[in-house]
Order: C-alpha cells, then structure tokens, then sequence
C-alpha cells in the first residue's frame, strides 16, 4: 500500500517520458542564459519553471531532489537540472538539460576568454549584476519561502506519524545508508567551515 | 575530501552492483581511479589528458559550491601543478560569476588559456562529467528513500538543511546587493510583481540587467 502510494507520487520509475527534449532544451536554454547570481538563484528560477508554472514535479519531489544533491558532490543547480530532465524524459532527458543548462554559460565565458588573451584584460561586464542581484535576492526570497513551508510541513507530519525525525535518525547512523549519507555530508559542511 | 572519497568508493559499490552495460562501468569506474592518480604529479608539463583529469577530480570532489571551488583549483592549478597564475584564478572566478548559469565555466575559462577552444571543451566537459555521474546514480535512489520512513525522515532533516544553507547564501548575497536606495527599491518592487502578478522571472532578470548596463553607461 505504502510502496503504491509512493509510486503514484513518483510517477517518474514508470512512465519517464512526460516532456519531449525539445521543451526541456528550449526551458534549460532559457534559465541557461538569465539565471545570474549563483546556486541560489538558479533554484529559486528553476522552482517557478519547473513546479510553479509547469508542474513537471510537484514541490515535494523539488524538494527531494535538492536535497539529494547536497549529498553528492558537484554544482548543486546543475544538479538540479540534471534530475529534471532525468524525471521528465528518462536518460537523453538527463543529458539534454544538464547540456542545456551549462552551454550558454560556457560559450559566453569562452567569448570571454577570447578577450582576455587577445586584449590582456577582462571586459566591463560588472555593471549588469548591479542591475541583477537586487531582483535575483527577490526571486530567492519568494522561492526559499515556498519551498520552506513544504519543507516544514512535511517534517512535521514525519514527526506525527512515527517518532522518528531527523535527530532521531543519528541513532540508526550504523543501519541505514541514507543515514551515513548524512553524516557524510555533515561532517563535510563542518570540515568546509 | 574524505567526504568526496568516502562517497566514490560508496558509489563504487553501486557501480559494480548495478547490471547494467558492463562497458559503460569499467569506463566510468575506470576515470574516477585514474582521476584521483592525477594530482600525484605535480608540475608536470601541461597536456589536454592532464587537463580533463584534473578538472574530473575538482568535479567528483566539489562540495558545497563557490569558496570549495576557488580552493580546489588553487591547490591544484596554481600551487601543485603551477599552470595558471593567482591573478589567472581570480580574473576565471570572477567570469564565472558575472555570466548566468553555473559559477564551474570557470574552468571553461582557465581551460582556454591552457589549451585555446579544444581546451574550454575538454575542462567544461570534465568538471561537469562527474555530476551527470553522481545524478544518473542517486536519482532513481531519491523516490526509494522516500518509500521508507526512515530514510524520508532523514530527507525531510537534509531538505531544511539544504534550504537553510541556501538562506545563509542569500543573506551574503543581501548584503553586496543592496547597496544604495536604487537596488532597495528595485528589491523590493520586484518582490511585489513577483508575488502580486507572477511575472516571468526571466523578464525581472533582463530588466534587471539592462538597468544595470545602463546605469554603468551613464556614470562613465
């Protein structure tokens, strides 16, 4: 029954192909070129893309999954990408929006390049993110705000059914990958402070 | 880097146990061990294999984003293989971070100033290889952690741990945002069409970036 209920909310094992490539290369193109302002920034965007305006996932999945990235290594936005285009459209899904989502980026920064070994300088590009950060702190607000009430909601109604939160699980630390996941992770965050 | 190395050799186990083309195992397996050889050489003469192994150990390794990934490239491309200068490292991070998407082009950058275009695709590909890895891996895992109530407990911990990281991040980015009452202003105007008529973020960001050209136009 458990295992029936999970499956309907992650549809994704089943059925994997939802959203065609094209869609997803034109939507990862786009966040490719505009999402300024760092890791944060790109998932504020990419949660009104992909659950508020699209519905490819419902919030709880978003959330899931940008969990699962801070438990591996690598850039946690890309990562993000790289599981929507997984969850919507199986494997070509992964590469196409993972792809999408670097090349804008990675094509200005080789223009970029250019200019600095032909001119021996970089160009005055500053001026753009005095214009963006102020409306990209908007956008994370919004967004952090949302997904932190689902995040709260559904510890809370952990902690309801089973006395088993996430302190709780230190206990099963030895049993339970997940688990030592987390620690891994934890004793990483420290390690980095 | 004992986190990094703890989870390879997790995801090695995963790697062996899984059925899938044998082909495609031993090569993946086979680039994460001879990426972790690669740093043992230090200052050996620049080659686009030692470039793309480098850039696969800073990608398998990354935890935590910006500062993880300004220390990793120091250690590695300006002390222990003394490729680029330190003036090199900070003009590629600050490319990085003035241009959309993920802050890693920077390595699209210090690889065109070792190996011209061939060496931007080979550095882009490499450090971003291992997180197509690590997602292809930990993906399918993330609807069956969810099934055990155990484990989606410890996810509900991870997730605000996760949100909680990225609220520390943004109050960083608070403080070298609003710098005067313009971005005050543009804050939060943005933040009211946002909430009250959902406009498209994307059209926020270019309005935002022309005000910004724009501004710097009629100062100079």
């Amino acid at each position: 029954m458990d295992e029936r209920v999970a499956a309907t909310k992650y549809s994704d094992a089943s059925a994997p192909r939802h959203t065609s490539l094209l869609e997803l290369a034109r939507l990862f193109l786009k966040l490719g070129m505009v999402a300024f302002g760092g890791p944060p920034a790109h998932i504020a965007m990419m949660e009104d893309e992909v659950v508020s305006r699209r519905g490819w996932l419902t919030r709880e999945q978003f959330l899931d999954f940008l969990g699962a990235t801070n438990l591996i290594p690598g850039p946690n936005s890309t990562e993000m990408a790289i599981h929507v285009g997984r969850v919507r459209a199986g494997w070509t899904g992964l590469l196409v929006a993972g792809a999408s989502f670097i090349l804008p980026s990675a094509v200005m920064v080789t223009a970029l390049a250019w200019a600095y070994v032909r001119f021996g300088s970089l160009p005055q590009v500053a001026g753009i993110l005095y214009g963006v950060k102020p409306i990209v702190i908007a956008l994370i607000v919004q967004a952090v705000f949302k997904l932190a009430k689902t995040a709260v909601k559904s510890t809370s109604i952990a902690h309801r059914g089973r006395v088993c939160g996430a302190g709780d699980g230190a206990w099963h630390g030895s049993t339970c990958r997940a688990c030592r996941w987390w620690f891994v992770d934890w004793a990483g965050l420290l390690a980095a402070l | 880097m004992l986190a990094g190395g703890g989870l390879l050799t997790g995801l090695a186990y995963w790697l062996r146990s899984d059925k899938r083309t044998s082909v495609k195992t031993l090569l993946l397996s086979g680039s994460g061990l001879s990426a972790f050889a690669a740093p043992s050489d230090a200052g050996a003469s620049f080659s686009l294999t030692a470039l793309f192994l480098v850039f696969l150990k800073i990608g398998a390794i990354l935890f935590g984003g910006g500062y993880v990934l300004v220390a990793l490239i120091r250690s590695n491309l300006v002390a222990g293989l003394g490729w680029i200068s330190e003036r090199q490292l900070l003009d590629a991070i600050a490319m990085g971070q003035v241009t959309p998407g993920p802050l890693s082009t920077t390595a699209t950058f210090i690889g065109y100033l070792l190996g011209g275009l061939p060496g931007a695709v080979i550095a882009t590909v490499a450090i971003f290889l291992p997180a197509f890895f690590f997602v292809a891996i930990s993906g399918p895992l993330v609807p069956r952690l969810r099934q055990s109530p155990l484990a989606g407990a410890v996810l509900d911990g991870v997730n605000v741990a996760a949100l909680a990281l990225i609220a520390v991040a943004t109050w960083q980015l608070f403080r070298s945002a609003v710098v005067d009452g313009a971005t005050l202003v543009m804050a939060a105007l943005s933040l009211f069409l946002l909430i009250v008529y959902r406009v498209n973020s994307v059209w926020l960001v270019v309005g935002g970036a022309l005000i910004g050209v724009g501004s710097t136009l009629l100062r100079s």
